[in-house]
């Protein structure tokens, strides 16, 4: 038993030469789960604010990723730090400065004011229903107001709760690091009425 | 014969260069960044569908509750409904409207933000009170010297700066700057900035704020990130890709002289027959004096006939008559503010993308 112990921590030593620290791991298949891993922290924090056609028309250095990254950061993104370095990789090696542009998408003139017209028919709810709902479901991400948690950003005068179709839709579906929220119809309109009572 | 040309060209104008079917480019879908493509640029005003978008954070829906709030360093501050601001005397302006970072995607080496190329910019009727007539009713104190202009558009996340710009007292008294709710004679659109959006002739967009929702008197410029840190260039100017000492950062105000090709567009295949190159050009708080172009890459120039400055910050048209041969043709233009400063050939490269000025060219090709 003593041997098998001892030939255990030799070949432990053998893999951790610096201290202890893992060298990288540098075979495909973990490189290829570091870059899934990348995309989804991209995902998951990074559409809360903006789409990601912005991000794909981008071509910056590594340099310029880090200083992107940080400013995001400290204006919200709730990326884990742990994830940081390898986003700032799979942006520089995906849309680094030698990397060929993509062409724009394009949009019909005539749909663009639809996709803003706010809803003001919608039926009106109990916002003081609504509140409770809102405390027991929603405040946790999205605070106590609904102008923004640490992880959630603000719903109350965005654009989503003046669109009670947008608004049904991420409650029923979840988006990104939302999970559906299994509200029904009137707890849902009753929700909406306090977020557009908020000020 | 220049006349008759001229002439000519003005029915030709009638025709619309705006294809059915031309779409706006879009740079962001979320929040919206929209791009006139250059036909779209054509016409003296640019109808609201083709005019470019540019948002901080999306629309504001500002209910029928909403007030403006005019307050700060004022002897009576004022709070004041849309329908309030409607009984106040009125005026329209003609006035382009462009972003800061209209052609940030021709500099090199690339810098963030919106990759705009050419079309973030439009020129439309905005009707409104003047901010001065607001201020003299609110009485501005002695002590104050800069309006701040507050944007109702609420960032998502609550530690992102919410959007606000100052201008100094003497730029929002100018009898053209205007708190506006009219563009083309329309009711402000929702992406355009209803109900109510600053109207600045001559100085860049970002001070044009959307949705509207305080007025501010103060003694200083605000300390917001957007006054502070974003909207500001190098002087003197930085090598591409360096960066300059903040106290060398300076708040950008008037637009820069500029001018653009709007007919032919770029990659259009044409005939070769007598027809007339045009496009726009404007100077921010100045005037264009000259307009010429180059059919050689920039080696000869030739001057283009150019309409009269219409008003502070309005752009002026200009057009040559061409006869080309077949082939391919590069065409290149620059414009001569009344200061005798000219487009040059690049800017300055800054770190924001902001203020390209670069002479602007389109490539042709002429079919026998």
């Amino acid at each position: 038993v003593r041997a098998l112990l001892l030939s255990a921590a030799l070949l432990l030593a053998c893999n951790h030469p610096a201290g202890g620290k893992p060298p990288p791991d540098l075979s495909p298949a973990h490189e290829v789960a570091q870059r899934e891993q990348a995309t989804q922290t991209m995902q998951q924090n990074c559409q809360m604010c903006h789409s990601l056609d912005l991000v794909r028309a981008q071509r910056l250095g590594k340099g310029g990723w880090e200083k992107e990254v940080k400013k995001m950061i400290g204006w919200g993104a709730p990326v884990p730090p742990e994830s940081v370095a390898s986003l700032v990789d799979l942006l520089t090696a995906e849309l680094g400065p030698d990397v060929p542009l993509t062409a724009a998408e394009e949009v019909d003139p005539a749909s663009v004011p639809a996709m803003v017209v706010p809803d003001r028919e919608g039926r009106p709810g109990d916002a003081k229903h609504g509140a409770t709902v809102y405390q027991t479901a929603c405040a946790s991400c999205h605070g106590a107001d609904g102008l923004g948690g640490p992880v959630g950003p603000a719903i109350a005068q965005r654009p989503v709760v003046w669109r009670s179709a947008d608004f049904e839709e991420v409650v029923r579906t979840g988006r990104q690091r939302m999970p559906s929220v299994p509200l029904d119809q009137a707890s849902l309109l009753d929700t909406l009425a306090f977020l557009r009572a908020q000020r | 014969m220049l006349g008759g040309l001229v002439g000519a060209g003005a029915a030709w104008w009638l025709r619309p260069a705006w294809a059915a079917g031309e779409k706006m480019i879009v740079r962001a879908t979320r929040p919206q960044d929209l791009e006139t493509p250059g036909a779209g640029l054509d016409p003296e005003i640019t109808p609201i569908d083709r005019f470019f978008v540019r948002s901080h954070f999306g629309p504001a829906i500002l209910d029928g509750n909403h007030r403006l709030e005019v307050g700060g360093l004022v002897s009576k501050p004022l709070s004041l409904y849309l329908d309030d601001l409607k009984k106040l005397p009125h005026t329209t302006v003609t006035a382009v409207l462009q972003c800061a970072g209209n052609g940030r995607a021709l500099f090199k080496p690339r810098v963030p933000g919106a990759q705009w190329e050419r079309g973030a910019v439009g020129q439309a009727r905005w009707t409104g009170v003047r901010l001065g007539e607001l201020l003299h009713r609110a009485g501005v104190k002695p002590e104050g010297r800069f309006v701040r202009l507050g944007g109702a558009d609420r960032p998502p996340m609550p530690k992102t700066p919410q959007f606000a710009r100052s201008i100094p007292l003497s730029k929002a008294l100018h009898p053209s700057t205007l708190i506006a709710w009219e563009m083309n004679g329309e009711p402000l659109p929702l992406l355009h900035g209803a109900p109510l959006r600053a109207v600045v002739p001559g100085w860049v967009g970002d001070d044009w704020v959307k949705w509207l929702g305080s007025i501010r008197v103060e003694p200083a410029e605000d300390a917001g990130f957007y006054m502070k840190t974003g909207y500001r260039l190098p002087e003197p100017a930085i090598q591409p890709g360096q960066s300059a000492p903040p106290e060398n950062m300076h708040v950008m105000t008037s637009m820069v002289v500029k001018s653009l090709i709007t007919r032919p567009t770029d990659t259009a295949v044409l005939a070769a027959a007598p027809q007339l190159i045009a496009g726009v050009a404007f100077a921010g708080e100045r005037a264009v004096r000259a307009v010429e172009l180059s059919l050689d890459g920039g080696k000869t120039w030739q001057p283009a006939a150019l309409d009269k400055s219409k008003g502070l910050g309005s752009w002026q048209r200009w057009q040559l008559p061409w006869t080309p041969q077949p082939g391919r043709h590069r065409l290149v233009v620059r414009a001569t503010d009344d200061q005798d400063v000219t487009q040059p050939e690049r800017p300055a490269w800054n770190p924001g993308g902001y203020l390209w000025n670069g002479w602007d060219q389109v490539t042709c090709e002429v079919r026998a």
